[in-house]
């Protein structure tokens, strides 16, 4: 069984553009989408369970996020933008017909990378993430201090707040930590929620898709999780009990089998 | 009247503040009031480098810097736990338990409103947030 130590970090230029990303293990292609305004450290303690079910596991940064520089020095605005740029990574590495999982806004560009490129993956896993996600204002400018001089604990008390009520306090520090390196870029994250919507987009997505929901995240209306996955011909949701916006980070061995399962009932990976 | 209206629980509402060593950290750099209205009762809290030095059970002569407005209902869900601060006090629609048509999704409604002065709410937001929590533990 490998561990977080056994993950490797690489860097690749995706359009030209510095990309860091985390790898692990040998298989089936499973591509990892971070929260807004965080990275791939979010993935650290499920990428080594994703390997153990069979998938050779890939976690990148998103443009101007830690590690990966933005594209022209500008934060995305669209989780479009974002979707089209995991699209280019996954090009770029050669990867084919990948597994697109994500949370909150990896959810959405989940989703938004089914509506538009479903026939090039083989499944999605949309944690926290919604066919249409306006259950938060647009934050616009808020990166500047002149109008928002809190942004950043706004910010970090949006992610907070909604992790599982369970969660440690040690988990708490640790996530807060992990929203410190994108300010900035949060901004346009949250922009991009705002105004996501590809649900007329979705009865032409033809692979499975597995919408998952943490009961403690308000962030994500559980009306809205279902609506989603109705609207998805292969759509299911599965609403998990005392977990919040992050699953993954949350609860890494139940997400970790609960996506091999799902892709094993789709042959997608081999049975057990 | 509210809960806040009890005069035993707003002496020991402040002296919690001031003894929050979070609260008192977040506010240093603070020269002003806050008040906090439930229906129509209201507590007015003078915070000077930290330290809540003044209250007062009606609006004050000073006035305030900004306030923290909401029904008892929704400062309730707060004080049981059953809503986070963040989720009461950032807009945007997310309990559609009174909209099963999804008519309104995308409103951005908020449940405790914060009216005033927002820059300095801004500046106030991680002490709103020990605040918050501060009273929820004396008053819950």
């Amino acid at each position: 069984m490998s561990t977080p130590e056994d993950i490797r970090g690489h860097y690749v230029k995706v359009n030209g553009t510095r990309t860091f990303y985390d790898e692990i293990g040998a298989g089936q292609p499973l591509v990892c989408v971070h929260t807004a305004g965080a990275s791939s450290l979010e993935y650290q303690y499920i990428l080594p369970l994703y390997a153990a079910q069979g998938f050779h596991a890939y976690a990148l940064d998103l443009p101007g996020h830690s590690r990966s520089y933005p594209v022209n020095w500008q934060a995305h605005r669209s989780i479009h933008e974002h979707a089209e740029f995991v699209h280019a990574f996954i090009e770029t590495l050669g990867l084919k017909n990948p597994v697109i999982t994500g949370c909150s806004i990896g959810g959405d560009i989940t989703l938004d990378y089914a509506a538009h490129h479903w026939r090039e993956m083989a499944a999605g896993i949309a944690m926290e993430g919604l066919g249409r996600s306006p259950t938060f204002p647009s934050p616009a400018n808020m990166t500047h201090p002149s109008s928002t001089p809190g942004w950043q604990d706004m910010m970090e008390r949006a992610a907070l707040e909604s992790l599982g009520r369970g969660v440690s306090a040690a988990k708490r520090e640790e996530l807060r930590w992990q929203h410190r390196n994108a300010q900035v870029s949060a901004v346009g994250d949250l922009v991009a929620w705002a105004g996501h919507d590809v649900l007329a987009k979705l009865d032409a997505v033809e692979c499975p898709v597995l919408v998952v929901r943490g009961d403690d995240d308000f962030w994500v209306p559980r009306e809205l999780a279902e609506e989603t996955a109705r609207a998805l011909p292969k759509g299911e949701v599965t609403h998990l009990p005392a977990v919040g916006h992050y699953p993954m980070f949350e609860e890494p061995l139940l997400i970790a089998g609960l996506t091999g399962d799902f892709c094993r009932r789709h042959g997608i990976l081999a049975a057990w | 009247m509210s809960f806040l209206a009890d005069v035993s629980l707003q002496k020991k509402f402040v002296d919690a503040l001031n003894a929050n060593p979070a609260f008192t950290t977040q506010a240093q750099a603070f020269d002003g009031a806050v008040q906090l209205e439930i229906d129509s009762d209201c507590l007015w809290l003078k915070i000077y480098k930290g330290r809540v030095i003044d209250h007062e059970a009606s609006p004050s002569i000073f006035g305030y810097t900004f306030k923290l407005r909401g029904s008892e209902r929704a400062w309730r869900l707060l004080l049981s736990g059953e809503r986070q601060w963040a989720d009461l006090t950032y807009p945007g629609k997310r309990d559609f338990s009174d909209d099963p048509t999804l008519a309104r999704v995308g409103e951005m409604s908020v449940d405790i409103a914060t009216e005033g002065n927002l820059i300095e709410a801004g500046r106030l937001t991680e002490a709103m947030f020990e605040l918050a929590y501060t009273l929820r533990a004396v008053a819950a």
